[in-house]
């Protein structure tokens, strides 16, 4: 007798997104899918407004990545009316994102996907969360996550304005210079961040890597996937947040191809599945075989792994050793492994951290010169960043009075669609085996997806309430309950 | 007593802003408390309301459970077998448990006056038929106990 698991609402997942599990007969996996029931609509909301807006109204999408859309925004903006930021001006917009992926990355490997292996994959429900963590790691951690995620927000609030939702960003340039008091407040902060860093990374090696059923865990098959990967490169190849050209790379790691951003429709293509509100975009030039892997295969990821294995190093030292350290200890380059992507996050977070001290140190960013006034007509135009979650696009059009006729989004979590859909099935099928199904499998499950920090985009705060995970177990053939479990 | 109100959500998700909307009407009622109308969760809101004695919460809530336009006050307390909601930025109730073991001065009397909204997905700057035909006397009703709760 067939039978179905629904994983809904998922866990420690950010938007509205279910799992859905079909055994057969024999209580084995068959399919799995990750499921987006409804639909957003954010394109449709911004066509008729004023393109300047934009910048303001796309970080209202989600209260989860609302800078990189600011900057994904911004970026757009300055092409859509042809105009070249002063060099200033893209220095404090880089050093905010900076602050913002720092912070990001912390929030994840302590909140959202640290718990996993810090607390332990098959834990208890309860104790997979941020105070289990501090269990764990010692009162002294917590509070340095605290004090370092505080201090990176203030660097967002000072020179984005607000925040949750920066309004620094026009187009051609910035709102707010940096005084030289800011300025040696963010020397100190990159400083802090970069011990910080360099704490957790080394929290990391030893709770995980030393712990030989974990790294089993990482390396093992059932969280590994051969695929393409993309990321923003600068001129050297290296990992850059804000600026650069596309890169990506094959499964062997050989480059594929290099786009500036108004070349990404002819090489990203998005496919459409009747069960999923989500698209699933693919490499165009090798074209959509469905969720499988390997090089006649169009599906590629994104984020902190992707971006590593798409680039040829990091433009800052010490996150350059870290980068050797991971692929000598994973056995080579690109690393396939799925939760691998935990560690290039740490990784990430220690360059973005660097960044963030170079970028404060540049006498450059005192300059007043942070704005350069659009004089020409506006058109077209696309931004792309690196968010915490993968490469962000925004494309824009308006008519000559710049009232938007036509926007695309591709969001960051989007890009990985394929992917985590294929993850999360192959795990299933790894833990799930002759019908038996615990808390802990289940997490295990989870943990396919988790790894990429998926964000679907939901209301920007909520009230504290129950949001239980529900997983019901089903008779294919009649629809009948069989079991119900809940957390 | 130190008192601080803050109205929180996004006001382009058509009920979710009822918060912030009201928290700028009241500004003219309660001109020597002060208020602050935000879109954060979790820690950035622990963050604005350190070092205050009393805290107010205005925020929109769906529980399918009320009348749309009810008024409902809860205490941190009453959600104390909640699961966490947004780990990115974490709940308020597991910051609010976190700041106290590092024994930040987080408020002694937290009141959430949640309204009970219909629609808090769609992208809108309006708010819903209902909530629109009832935002004055949800105001009123919010007035009231926010008035009641600075009297104590």
């Amino acid at each position: 007798m067939g039978k179905r698991i629904t994983i809904d609402p998922i866990t420690r997942l950010e938007g509205h997104g279910k799992i859905e599990i079909f055994l057969n007969d024999e209580g084995n996996v068959e399919r799995a899918f990750l499921q987006v029931p409804e639909l957003r609509g954010f394109e449709k909301f911004s066509i008729g407004r004023m393109a300047e807006e934009m910048p303001r109204i796309t970080p209202k999408i989600c209260g989860v990545c609302p800078t990189a859309h600011h900057m994904a925004s911004g970026k757009a903006l300055d092409d859509l009316f042809n105009v070249e930021p002063p060099q200033a001006a893209k220095k404090i917009r880089e050093l905010i994102n900076s602050a913002f992926m720092a912070e990001d990355h912390t929030l994840h490997f302590f909140f959202l996907g640290g718990p996993d292996f810090i607390v332990g994959p098959t834990a208890e429900a309860g104790a997979r969360n941020i105070l289990g963590v501090i269990q764990k790691v010692g009162l002294e951690a917590g509070k340095k996550v605290i004090d370092i995620r505080k201090k990176l927000r203030g660097i967002i609030t000072k020179q984005g304005g607000r925040v949750i939702h920066p309004v620094c960003n026009l187009p051609g340039g910035v709102s707010k210079g940096v005084t030289k008091e800011d300025r040696d407040e963010y020397i100190q902060i990159g400083k802090e961040a970069i011990e910080f860093s360099k704490f957790t990374l080394s929290a990391f090696k030893d709770i995980v890597l030393k712990n030989k059923d974990y790294v089993d865990l990482i390396v093992g098959d059932i969280y590994k996937h051969s695929t393409y990967y993309m990321g923003l490169v600068d001129e050297n190849n290296k990992v850059n947040f804000y600026d650069g050209e596309v890169r990506v790379v094959d499964p062997e790691g050989n480059e594929f191809v290099k786009f500036k951003p108004d070349e990404y429709l002819e090489h990203i293509e998005e496919h459409v599945e009747p069960w999923s509100y989500i698209k699933f975009p693919y490499l165009k030039n090798v074209g959509w075989k469905g969720f499988v892997d390997g090089k006649n295969s169009g599906v590629y990821r994104v984020a902190p792994l992707a971006r590593l294995n798409a680039s040829d190093g990091m433009a800052t030292p010490l996150a350059q050793a870290e980068y050797e350290q991971l692929y000598e200890t994973l056995g080579g380059k690109p690393a396939h492994n799925t939760l691998a992507y935990h560690w290039a996050r740490l990784i990430e977070l220690l360059y973005a951290s660097e960044r963030l001290l170079e970028l404060a140190g540049d006498k450059e960013i005192l300059d007043p010169n942070i704005r350069t006034i659009p004089t020409s007509l506006p058109d077209e135009g696309i931004g792309i960043v690196e968010a915490p979650r993968g490469t962000l696009f925004h494309h824009y059009k308006s008519d000559k009075n710049g009232i938007l006729t036509d926007v695309n989004l591709i969001v960051a979590t989007v890009n990985n669609s394929a992917a985590m859909c294929m993850s999360i099935e192959k795990a299933a099928k790894g833990v799930i085996k002759n019908g038996k199904v615990s808390d802990g499998l289940l997490n295990m499950v989870e943990m396919a997806f988790r790894a990429y920090d998926p964000c679907l985009a939901c209301a920007t705060h909520s009230l504290p309430g129950q949001m239980p995970l529900e997983v019901k177990i089903r008779d294919i053939k009649t629809g009948e309950v069989i079991k119900t479990l809940r957390r | 007593m130190k008192n601080i109100i803050l109205g929180i959500g996004n006001n382009i998700l058509t009920d979710d802003g009822i918060g912030i909307y009201i928290v700028n009407q009241l500004k003219s009622d309660f001109v020597n408390v002060e208020m602050i109308t935000t879109s954060n969760s979790g820690f950035g809101i622990v963050d604005q309301i350190v070092d205050y004695d009393r805290a107010i919460l205005i925020d929109s809530i769906l529980t399918g459970r009320n009348e749309i336009g009810d008024v409902n006050v809860y205490f941190t307390n009453d959600f104390s077998n909640h699961i966490p909601f947004s780990i990115h930025s974490t709940d308020l109730i597991s910051a609010l448990k976190i700041s106290k073991i590092y024994g930040m001065n987080v408020p002694k009397e937290i009141y959430l006056l949640a309204i009970e909204i219909k629609d808090n997905f769609t992208f809108n700057e309006s708010f819903s038929d209902e909530i629109e035909a009832m935002k004055e006397s949800i105001y009123n009703n919010v007035r009231v106990s926010v008035g009641d709760i600075l009297k104590c």
